[in-house]
C-alpha cells in the first residue's frame, strides 16, 4: 500500500464525501496514484459510516414549540406596546430606544483597543478587566476581556460591563456611548466619558470618579451621567453623595437629585430628580441571596430575592428561561472568578408570571423569589463565594440597568 | 431570513424546520449531550430572531447560523462539558415524542435487529473517536465532515483560512483513520 499524496488528503475527502466525480486534473492523478486511490476507497467507507455517529437525532417537537411561544410573544408584546404618553425627556427617551431595542435583547459592545486588534471572546489579565454581563456580544464575537488600561469603550447598542479592580463598578453604556478607561497607575479609578449617556454603579469600596467633557462627577451610589452637545452635563444620582465640580465651582447633593452643568460655569445646585425623566430607570431592586436550611426531605436551595430599593413599587423584567437576566458571579479561591447564567435547568421553583406586558410589578409586600438548586450548576465539588446579578434589559418603560446581591458561602460536595 | 426580519414568524419557523437538525447534531458531537444541545439550539435561534432585525445577507444564512452557534458553544462550553452527563431513560431514543426510550428496550428484553445492531456500534464508535480529537481538529470536522458544508464556509464560520481548513480536515480524518482502522 502506497501513502496518498498528503496535499489532496482534504480533497480526497471531499469526493468520498460529496460522492463526486473527480474533475480531470484529479482523475488524471488518480489514474497514476496508487496511494491516493487507495486512500479514496477508504474515505468513501468513512464516509459513508458518518451518518451512524447522528442516527436518529432529530430536535424534540417541544423544542420548537417553546421556541415559537417565545417568539409569538414577543412579537404580540411589540404589537401590544402602548404609546408614550407625552414626549419622553432626554434621559428616558435615551433608554427607551424604540423598535431596534424591543426586537433585541443583544447587548454588543465594541472594544476599541490600541491596537486595533478585536479584542478576545475570553479570557482576562493585564491590569483592567472588563466582562459583559450579558450574553449578546457572543453573536458578534465582539466580547472585551482583558482590555489594556487606557483602552475605550464604545457601546454601539446599549451594553452593560463590568469593570475588574481597581473600578468594582458596573457601568450601563447607551448607545453610541464612549467611555475610555484611565492609564494606569496615575489614573487611579477615575473613568472617562467621551460621549453619550452611561450609568455608573460603584462597589461597595471608594466613590467613583467620572470626567465627562470638562465636567467631573463623583457619585457613591448609582449615578448616570449625560455629556451633551457643547460639553453640557447632566448627572442623576439614585442615593449617596453626588458632588459635581467644573470650572467655575463645584456642589454637591444627595440622591435623589439631579445636577445641571456647563463647561466653565459652576454647576447648577441639586435639584430633586423628576419621576418623569428618572424613575422609570434609576430605581433598582435590592437582592438578597440567601442559602437557608433545607426543609425535612428536601434538597438544599438557593434563595434569590427582589425587594424594591425605594419606597415605592418598580417594574422589573422577570427571570425567563431564555433571558439569562441573573447571572452568578461564583468565585473559587483557586480557580478565580467566572460566570454562571442562571439557566432553566438551575432554577428549581420558578419566580411569579409576569403581568401581560412582560413585566413583573415589585412592591414592599410583593418580592421576586428565585429557587436555585446549587446541584444544577454544574460546579465541581469544592467551596464557592456567589452573588447574584441583576440584569435587565426590556423595552416599553421596564427597569433597566444592573444590581449584585450579597455573598454567600457555598460548599458544593 | 429577510422574511423573518421584517417580523415574520412563518419564515421564522421554515429556517427552523430546515436548519435545526444540522444545528441540533453539530451541537451533539460538539458537547456529547443531548439535552445540552437542544438547550443550545433553542438557545440559538432565539439569539437569531432577536438579531434578525440587524441582519445583513453578507453570507448564506446556514453560515450565520452556524457561527451564531459557534460563538454561542464557545460561551457554554466550559459549563456543559463540566456538567455530568445524564442519560434520560424515558426520553425518546430517536428524537421523537412517542419513540422508543431505553426503558421499552429494557422491559421487551427483545434483541435489536442485527443491523441495528452493527449500526449502533458503528456510531459509537465514531462518536468516540471524533472525541478523541483535539478541539480544532474536531471542530473543523464536525462542520465539514458531519455537516458536510464546503470548507469556505467552514473558514468563514470559524474565522480561518480555507488552507487551514483543509489541513485540518486532513488531520483529523488521518487520526479518525488510524482510530477506527479499516472498517469505520
Amino acid at each position: 500500500m502506497r501513502a496518498p499524496c498528503e496535499e489532496r488528503g482534504a480533497d480526497l475527502f471531499l469526493l468520498a464525501r460529496d460522492r463526486a466525480e473527480p474533475d480531470a486534473a484529479t482523475a488524471a492523478h488518480l489514474a497514476a496514484c496508487e496511494g491516493c486511490r487507495e486512500e479514496l476507497v477508504h474515505l468513501r467507507r468513512l464516509a459513508g459510516a458518518l451518518p451512524a455517529a447522528s442516527r436518529g437525532l432529530r430536535p424534540r417537537p417541544s423544542t420548537k414549540t417553546d421556541l415559537m411561544k417565545e417568539v409569538e410573544a414577543a412579537l404580540a408584546a411589540e404589537e401590544a406596546a402602548p404609546p408614550p404618553r407625552r414626549a419622553p425627556s432626554p434621559l428616558l427617551s435615551f433608554w427607551v430606544p424604540a423598535g431596534a431595542l424591543a426586537a433585541s435583547l443583544l447587548v454588543t459592545v465594541w472594544a476599541l483597543q490600541r491596537n486595533g486588534t478585536p479584542p478576545a471572546v475570553s479570557g482576562a489579565g493585564g491590569d483592567v478587566t472588563v466582562r459583559t454581563i450579558f450574553g449578546g456580544p457572543a453573536l458578534e464575537g465582539l466580547l472585551p476581556s482583558g482590555l489594556p488600561a487606557g483602552a475605550e469603550l464604545a457601546a454601539r447598542e446599549v451594553a452593560s460591563v463590568h469593570l475588574g479592580p481597581p473600578f468594582d463598578a458596573e457601568v450601563v453604556l447607551g448607545k453610541d456611548a464612549r467611555l475610555s478607561l484611565p492609564p494606569r497607575p496615575e489614573g487611579g479609578r477615575s473613568l472617562r466619558l467621551l460621549r453619550g449617556t452611561a450609568w455608573f454603579s460603584p462597589g461597595p469600596g471608594a466613590p467613583l470618579a467620572v470626567r465627562a467633557g470638562e465636567v467631573d462627577v463623583r457619585g457613591s451610589s448609582p449615578f448616570t451621567v449625560e455629556l451633551r452637545g457643547g460639553g453640557v452635563v447632566t448627572a442623576i444620582a439614585e442615593s449617596g453623595t453626588l458632588a459635581v465640580a467644573s470650572g467655575g465651582g463645584s456642589v454637591e447633593g444627595r440622591g435623589p437629585c439631579r445636577v445641571e452643568a456647563e463647561p466653565g460655569g459652576r454647576p447648577g445646585e441639586p435639584v430633586p430628580a423628576e419621576p418623569s425623566d428618572a424613575s422609570a430607570w434609576f430605581a433598582y431592586p435590592d437582592l438578597l441571596l440567601e442559602l437557608p436550611a433545607p426543609a425535612p426531605g428536601r434538597a438544599r436551595e438557593m434563595v434569590l430575592t427582589l425587594r424594591p430599593s425605594v419606597p415605592r413599587e418598580i417594574r422589573i423584567a422577570p427571570w425567563d428561561r431564555f433571558d439569562t437576566l441573573f447571572t452568578l458571579r461564583v468565585t473559587h479561591p483557586e480557580k478565580g472568578l467566572s460566570d454562571v447564567p442562571l439557566r432553566g435547568r438551575a432554577v428549581s421553583r420558578p419566580a411569579p408570571v409576569p403581568a401581560g406586558d412582560g413585566t413583573f410589578a415589585l412592591g414592599a409586600d410583593r418580592p421576586y423569589r428565585l429557587h436555585v438548586d446549587p446541584a444544577a450548576l454544574g460546579l465541581a465539588p469544592g467551596r464557592y463565594r456567589v452573588e447574584a446579578v441583576y440584569a435587565a434589559h426590556r423595552s416599553g418603560g421596564t427597569w433597566r440597568g444592573t444590581r449584585a446581591s450579597n455573598t454567600v458561602e457555598l460548599v458544593v460536595e | 431570513m429577510l422574511r423573518a426580519r421584517a417580523g415574520d414568524a412563518g419564515a421564522y419557523a421554515e429556517l427552523y424546520d430546515r436548519w435545526s437538525g444540522p444545528l441540533l447534531r453539530y451541537f451533539f458531537h460538539l458537547s456529547h449531550d443531548r439535552e445540552a444541545s437542544e438547550d443550545l439550539l433553542q438557545e440559538t435561534f432565539l439569539r437569531v430572531w432577536r438579531a434578525a432585525p440587524r441582519y445583513e445577507p453578507r453570507a448564506r444564512f446556514s453560515t450565520y447560523l452556524f457561527q451564531c452557534g459557534k460563538n454561542l458553544w464557545i460561551n457554554e462550553r466550559a459549563k456543559v462539558l463540566r456538567r455530568p452527563l445524564k442519560v434520560s431513560l424515558d426520553a425518546p431514543l430517536d428524537g421523537e415524542e412517542d419513540g422508543p426510550t431505553r426503558v421499552d428496550g429494557i422491559d421487551s428484553g427483545a434483541p435489536l435487529p442485527p443491523e441495528e445492531v452493527v449500526r449502533a456500534e458503528t456510531g459509537r464508535r465514531i462518536r468516540e473517536a471524533v472525541e478523541g480529537l483535539s478541539d480544532k481538529l474536531r471542530e473543523v470536522f464536525v462542520l465539514a465532515g458531519f455537516q458536510e458544508l464546503p470548507y469556505r464556509d467552514v473558514a468563514e464560520i470559524l474565522g480561518i483560512p480555507e488552507g487551514t481548513v483543509k489541513s485540518r480536515m486532513w488531520a483529523a480524518v488521518r487520526q479518525l483513520r488510524e482510530r477506527l482502522g479499516e472498517e469505520p
